[in-house]
């Protein structure tokens, strides 16, 4: 499980190397999709 | 989110959060993000897989349980997010001694074992059953030892440690049982825990000795972490 110093690591890997990338879609395993699809408000958008 | 953006990351207490525009990706737990190069085939076996316009990837895969949520900016009502971005990280100056004997105050807080004390209620957002092992080890405090029996030195010892273990932590690109954004293991060697359980402790020589309590185990040595 990550807790402070990961998070720490992550966030500032993140920074140096996501920071400017374009997003250009999103996926979720099919069975993850289908179980989102049977709630009321999904709490994610599948693009 | 297509053709978002990413602005950065920052640490919320144990959640990892990306800024993508007015989107936020948030992680937490056992929600462990990679990023892939353009080369590199990547997992897809993850629960969340972003491609990007250069043709990398961020895969998220999921250890035991995790935290994994998308949302606008100011969208998200959740009491974790909202708490552990209302108090201070123990890596932060605001983290200082005042703030930390104020946690001491609240009530029953005397009746409780340290490792609850440490670990639950989110009084210290993002440190828990993993790195409380080596606070406690290093404060020489039994994690069942309750708050009421604390000394002022022992206050004291314990507040140093909870700074200097984590910071410890992170500057060595966090502990060997986990792994960062390109799944390199961390560089901080755990002194007590899952992987010296049976071993000799570095301090004194006794066999480190494991129980369960509350959620999850504890690691001690019997010898320098009294009750």
């Amino acid at each position: 499980m990550i807790e402070i110093p990961e998070v720490v690591v992550l966030a500032d890997q993140i920074n140096e190397s996501m920071a400017g990338k374009r997003i250009k879609g999103i996926k979720i395993p099919q069975v993850l999709a289908g179980s989102l699809s049977t709630l009321a408000t999904p709490t994610i958008t599948i693009l | 989110m297509r053709d978002s953006y990413i602005c950065g990351g920052r640490a919320i207490g144990g959640m990892v959060e990306i800024m993508a525009d007015d989107k936020r990706i948030l992680f937490s737990n056992g929600a462990i993000p990679r990023l892939f190069d353009r080369n590199e085939e990547p997992n897809r076996k993850s629960q969340l897989t972003i491609e990007f316009s250069d043709g990398s990837f961020l895969c998220v895969g999921i250890q035991l349980y995790g935290g994994l949520w998308c949302f606008s900016q100011g969208g998200f009502d959740n009491i974790y997010y909202s708490v552990a971005q209302e108090k201070p990280s123990p890596l932060h100056s605001d983290f200082d001694e005042s703030y930390y004997l104020r946690l001491f105050e609240t009530e029953k807080s005397e009746k409780l074992s340290l490792k609850a004390f440490l670990a639950t209620e989110q009084r210290i957002p993002g440190l828990g059953n993993g790195t409380l092992q080596d606070i406690l080890w290093t404060a020489e405090l039994h994690p069942k030892a309750k708050v009421g029996s604390l000394s002022s030195d022992d206050r004291q010892r314990l507040l140093n440690s909870i700074k200097n273990v984590l910071k410890n932590m992170a500057d060595n690109g966090g502990r060997e049982t986990e792994r960062d954004l390109f799944g390199k293991a961390g560089e901080y060697t755990t002194k007590i825990g899952r992987t010296t359980y049976g071993e000799p402790s570095a301090l004194d020589e006794a066999e480190g000795l494991r129980e369960r309590i509350i959620w999850g185990k504890i690691y001690f040595c019997p010898k320098c972490q009294r009750i």
